[in-house]
């Protein structure tokens, strides 16, 4: 559904630039979205090969990164565009460093595995590893989702998923603040089982930063920094009122 | 002031609200009512509408919307069209000028008017703007000479034209000579100028310097602009119109509407899709 009505410019390339912008976007996310599964995979599965895969594929993140910000720099030379195009050109901008981070954090799990860790995890800490990568997944495919169809109600759920994988780290931090107390050798490696989560808390963030921008985008409201439900309670409202 | 403005909405066919400003913003000109036509042809339609003063409003629209024809009536040079009838109120400066027994010449040196292709008389750039000054009596050397001087600095003139004032005007360029119609029209102190596409004969440059002059003028003056560029309107502008077929369909802040319009009529339009 095209709530924005992305096509039908009387210049077929100004379209034409605008839906390349928009699915090379789709293209970044969905290589985000493998690297965040397979580094997930990776630390729960301790598979050090696997997380080298994720180390070695980041540069075509960053490489994406890159280009997709210099298409919207020109977009903006060439197009001045205003309103919705605008705005699109602005969250495409924001999204992909959000993406890029979400990419950077994937690329830090991977590594940890690969080079840091030693041992194995017990039974209950791969549960939970596995469950919070398992939401942060979601929250991912879910935003992404959310921006293609420009949907704001998905992008809203997505904001309110960003509590559960913050619980969920709150939780996973105590239990593993339990086991560095009563065996301090363990240590060195539950502190790197406490980046990893944190690591993976920081990309439900980003995922919701993303989600806040397709609010923007839609409505043209920055909810960043404000509650994401009042903001839509008062368009909710404005868009009741009879339209000419 | 940042608050997103309401937005008013009307039913089809319903009498359009009367688009104000926000609280406290003093009025150069109120429309009330005003319908306008050629012959059998509705070229405005029921328009109501505050302009802010010293302010720059701009209006926007496709061609044949009507922003020209609603400019025109601000100062009544839709008087020289014998087929125009309108119909309602424009009060500007407490009285309504649409009235008969209102001094058209008077309103005229109220409310100055620059247009598309510059009209300098064919006289020297000194006598083009004394010219208002002397039909309104003043003949004292001095006098003239200072507020010539006044008026070519407030047009972002006199530094180029101070040593030449007794040169044709015609042997200015396009920038200047459009400049130089600036001067004339705020030599006579008006209240408010309208300009009437008044960068689509100039250059990239001297569109910049006509820009950055309304930018001052706005200091002391009222301004409203019609233009077709609508990055000039996003520039330039406090406030824009957006018209279409005669009608007045959003009236905002520059930023509000170029960045998040109201009505998908005015986005379709800002952006270059089928309308």
């Amino acid at each position: 559904m095209d709530k924005l009505n992305i096509s039908h410019h009387i210049s077929r390339q100004f379209n034409e630039e605008l839906e390349g912008v928009r699915s090379q976007v789709m293209k970044m996310g969905g290589l985000v979205e493998e690297q965040l599964s397979q580094a997930v995979r990776a630390l729960v599965e301790m598979d050090v090969a696997l997380a080298r895969q994720v180390v070695a594929n980041d540069h075509r993140v960053n490489a994406l990164d890159v280009a997709i910000d210099e298409e919207c720099t020109v977009i903006l030379a060439r197009r001045q565009p205003a309103a919705s195009d605008l705005r699109l050109v602005m969250a495409v901008i924001k999204t992909i460093t959000d993406l890029e981070r979400i990419g950077d954090e994937a690329k830090r799990v991977a590594r940890m595995v690969a080079e840091e860790m030693n041992g194995t995890l017990n039974e209950e800490v791969r549960q939970e590893l596995d469950h919070m990568g398992g939401l942060v997944k979601d929250m991912l495919r879910q935003v992404l989702d959310a921006f293609a169809r420009m949907d704001v109600d998905t992008a809203v759920e997505v904001v309110h998923a960003d509590s559960k994988v913050d619980a969920k780290y709150a939780s996973i931090t105590r239990q593993l603040m339990t086991y560095m107390a009563e065996d301090p050798r363990s240590i060195p490696m539950i502190l790197n089982i406490m980046w990893a989560a944190r690591a993976m808390e920081r990309m439900g963030d980003r995922c919701e930063n993303i989600a806040e921008y397709i609010f923007y985008l839609v409505y043209g409201r920055d909810v960043r920094h404000t509650s994401v439900d009042e903001a839509l309670a008062e368009v909710s409202t404005e868009q009741a009122k009879p339209a000419a | 002031m940042t608050a997103q403005e309401q937005l008013v909405f009307t039913a089809p066919g319903a009498q359009p609200a009367h688009l104000g400003l926000p609280q406290g913003t003093p009025v150069a000109v109120s429309v009330h009512g005003l319908n306008l036509y050629y012959g059998e042809v509705q070229a405005l339609k029921e328009i109501n509408i505050d302009i802010a003063a010293k302010q720059v409003t701009a209006f926007i629209g496709p061609s044949g919307c009507g922003k020209t024809t609603l400019l025109r009536c601000f100062n009544r040079m839709n008087d020289l069209i014998p087929s125009c009838r309108s119909e309602g109120e424009i009060i500007l400066g407490g009285r309504n000028i649409l009235e008969k027994k209102i001094d058209v010449a008077e309103l005229r040196r109220e409310v100055g008017m620059v247009f598309q292709k510059p009209n300098p008389f064919p006289k020297t750039i000194y006598e083009n703007v004394a010219y208002g000054l002397r039909i309104h009596g003043i003949k004292r050397r001095r006098v003239l000479d200072e507020s010539v001087e006044q008026a070519l600095q407030g047009a972002a003139l006199w530094d180029e034209v101070k040593d030449r004032l007794d040169e044709s005007a015609l042997g200015l360029s396009g920038g200047q000579q459009q400049r130089l119609v600036i001067a004339r029209a705020i030599a006579v102190q008006p209240q408010v100028i309208l300009l009437d596409e008044p960068c689509s004969s100039l250059d990239p440059i001297s569109t910049l310097k006509v820009e950055e002059l309304m930018n001052e003028l706005k200091q002391q003056y009222t301004i409203v602009i019609v233009t077709h560029n609508m990055q000039q309107a996003a520039r330039v502008s406090d406030r824009t119109a957006f018209m279409y077929l005669g009608e007045m369909i959003e009236y905002g802040e520059t930023d509000q509407l170029f960045t998040k319009p109201g009505k998908k009529r005015t986005e379709d339009y800002i952006t270059g899709r089928y309308g």
